[in-house]
């Protein structure tokens, strides 16, 4: 069953291109500051108000992505996040210890859960249909987009609104960073030292299998294995594919730790032009899906981005080689349409 | 099956507690909180270092990790063999705040001085870290994942196993969910006022709540070529699941259980059964007067003349969040297993909104096909159909 993109919404550090000018630039702060649209336009001031950001986030995206393709609402959702929702989960957490279990309200409570983005799209689209929401660490967004393509698969006809949501919060920044994850803060993103540089942000995607004028690209193939598995799996991936890829965006995320390993693996690989997206985004556990927005928008419109190795072609077929902590590793697989 | 709760620490335990009528519900003692004396919960008397030695595994990690390994571990040995290398294996678990207990362990050091509480209390705080630490444990590795959709996240793990399995990209699938009480969720299901300061009473026309219970369940799904090949008998067959969005309000079932009702429909129309195909409904029947109240009037809406038996077994468990789906799927295998519909605990006097009426003594009866249902935040609704073996 071929899968095709044929929306796209994004909100992260970069905005979405729609041509292939893209005034994008490599984040310079920890975290990246995500550019939040402007919500007024997407969602009544009311709701947005009891909003955390992970909920508006994605559900403007959703808004986004729905109104690229032209649907108003889709059958069945499935959103990936790796942390769900952490500023209410420390909202309530602090309210919990502050006040010792006494005089505590349910707001943040209720919105904490895991589900709540992809709940809140199904109760703003009024959409019955199946809603599921992964929460596998480095492999959230694939797994949910793997669950898309079995979807499809399961029946053709099916409209998916298919993406990954992860917020920073107030006190996840300096938690994660006391694990000794970040860069120094005078250094840049590709600086020859340990640590990395974190973003956040959601991206949803609309897919089903009509192929049409307008589409992004064709999602060929995602997988998802461990590092010890890494190497055997490319290979059986892109065989069982039988495809060259030409392009590759790289999972480089700056850490020197990881880096060099990276590249020297390119040279297995047929992939002649190599990007990079994290010095973009920032490192998060859903990196791979602002990796597939971008590579979706490459295939599309081409890109002025600088490669990181090779020459810029209007790309046809592009490799997502994502990695989690060197841990969580993903092949996405996506050609033009 | 594998199934740890408070009312028994493996499957055997549960099917006596079940035939005995027994329940689990009493005040926490292993869990410190305020509301140790006001809030009966269903807890499993067990320290957290007994069960990591139960377990086999390190002191100092998340009790909703040591749950999960155990039934885990218990499920696979229901299989005669344990070398899956020629198979295509996985993993897939459920819960609602993965490694919660410990975080929130941290947060009081952590909020008096951000350099303080012990990192090791947060490493498993994801819900896919509990079960990415059960995995290696268990050392199923191959395709790991986790549902997070609130209560009927251990639900949509089976259906995901069964649907993996049936588009044959897995060969054996070992899953259902886990979820430890907390201060979190106890205190967050608190200020909904949700919570019953005596035994819940599914059902009951007088309910006022649940109680939270907390425990482990697991199932191992295997193909039809597994079976053959292995010679295995089945304990039941996974025929039919769905699941739906109620739409309604980010906790409240709409009134008319909407979600609930497309869920029992489509597992129904995915297993290609009739209303009438169904003999007994192992309930989501938590307690409270929002979800009995929605899920009896979509049963009465969708069963029409032909209601089979139900009830609720959270009056003996509690509510296990993250686990109860799977529980309630070893449940309805253990009635079919059996031919017994287990009652509901407590139950008095029936609701004024519906005609229904849940069981309430241990019944022998011919059980072919049996539903369960599991629903949850965020309009979450998922039904499961089993088939007797």
């Amino acid at each position: 069953m071929a899968v095709f993109i044929q929306g796209i919404g994004n909100v992260s550090a970069q905005l979405t291109p729609s041509s292939n000018t893209w005034h994008w630039h490599t984040i310079t702060q920890n975290p990246a500051p995500c550019v939040e649209p402007n919500y007024s336009d997407l969602i009544a001031p009311m709701q947005l108000r009891r909003m955390s950001k992970a909920v508006r986030m994605g559900i403007a995206a959703s808004i986004m992505a729905l109104k690229d393709a032209g649907l108003e609402k889709p059958d069945t959702i499935i959103t990936g996040t790796a942390y769900g929702c952490l500023a209410d989960t420390e909202h309530f957490l602090t309210k919990l210890v502050d006040q010792e279990e006494q005089m505590l309200t349910p707001t943040a409570f209720i919105q904490s859960t895991h589900n709540t983005v992809s709940g809140q799209i199904a109760l703003h689209l009024k959409c019955h249909g199946r809603n599921f929401t992964y929460t596998q660490r480095g492999h959230s967004f694939e797994h949910a987009l793997q669950d898309a393509m079995l979807s499809l698969n399961e029946d053709a006809q099916q409209q998916l609104l298919v993406g990954a949501i992860d917020e920073i919060s107030k006190h996840s920044f300096p938690i994660i960073g006391r694990f000794g994850t970040y860069k120094h803060e005078e250094e840049s993103f590709f600086q020859d030292s340990k640590g990395t540089m974190v973003g956040e942000g959601a991206h949803m995607f609309v897919l089903n299998s009509e192929k049409k004028e307008s589409s992004f690209a064709e999602i060929v193939d995602v997988y998802t294995c461990f590092t010890d598995q890494v190497e055997m799996s490319m290979k059986l991936f892109l065989e069982r594919n039988n495809c060259k890829p030409e392009t590759c965006l790289l999972g480089l995320n700056g850490n020197n730790r990881y880096d060099a390993w990276f590249v020297e693996q390119l040279k297995n690989l047929s992939c002649t032009n190599v990007y990079t997206y994290k010095n973009y985004c920032g490192e998060q556990p859903i990196a791979a899906s602002f990796a597939m927005m971008m590579a979706a928008s490459m295939l599309r419109y081409g890109t002025d981005l600088p490669v990181y190795q090779g020459s810029a072609l209007h790309p046809k077929t592009i490799l997502i080689w994502n990695h989690y902590k060197n841990q969580y590793h993903s092949f996405i697989l996506l050609r033009r349409s | 099956m594998g199934a740890i709760s408070s009312i028994g620490m493996n499957v055997s335990d549960h099917v006596e507690s079940l035939l005995k009528e027994r329940h689990g519900v009493s005040h926490a003692e292993i869990l410190q909180t305020h509301h140790q004396d006001k809030l009966p919960v269903c807890e499993i008397k067990k320290t957290n270092d007994e069960l990591a030695t139960l377990a086999g595994m390190p002191l100092g990690l998340s009790r909703t990790i040591y749950l999960s390994a155990l039934a885990a571990q218990e499920a696979l040995l229901g299989l005669p063999f344990n070398d899956f290398s020629a198979y295509r294996t996985g993993f897939i678990s459920g819960n609602t705040v993965g490694g919660m207990d410990l975080t929130e362990k941290f947060f009081v050091d952590y909020l008096q001085n951000a350099n303080r509480g012990h990192l090791s209390d947060v490493v498993h705080h994801e819900c896919g870290a509990v079960t990415e630490v059960v995995a290696k444990h268990i050392n199923l590795q191959q395709f790991v994942t986790t549902f997070s959709t609130a209560c009927s996240s251990s639900a949509n793990s089976l259906m995901h196993a069964a649907r993996m399995i049936k588009a044959n990209q897995l060969d054996i699938v070992l899953a259902g969910g886990c979820d430890a009480l907390c201060k979190f969720t106890l205190n967050g299901f608190n200020t909904l006022m949700i919570l019953d300061n005596e035994p819940s009473k599914p059902f009951d026309k007088h309910r006022r709540g649940l109680n939270l219970g907390e425990g482990a369940a697991y199932l191992v799904l295997v193909s039809d070529s597994v079976l053959q090949k292995n010679n295995l008998k089945p304990i039941a067959e996974l025929i039919g699941y769905a699941n739906a969005n109620d739409a309604f309000h980010q906790t409240a079932s709409s009134a008319e259980g909407h979600g609930n009702y497309l869920a029992m429909e489509g597992a129904l129309k995915q297993a290609a059964l009739k209303p009438s195909d169904i003999q007994y409904i192992n309930a989501h029947g938590t307690g409270t007067s929002n979800n009995d109240s929605s899920e009896s009037i979509a049963i009465e809406r969708l069963f029409k003349e032909n209601v089979p038996m139900f009830s609720s077994t959270k009056g003996n468990t509690g509510h296990t969040l993250g686990a109860c789906g799977a529980l309630e799927a070893v449940f309805s295998c253990v009635a079919l297993q059996h031919q017994v519909v287990f009652p509901s605990l407590r139950f008095k006097d029936g609701m004024d909104e519906c005609a229904i009426r849940p069981e309430t003594s241990l019944k022998s009866v011919q059980l072919n096909h049996v539903m369960s249902n599991s629903f949850g935040f965020g309009g979450n609704c998922s039904s499961l159909i089993f088939r007797k073996a």
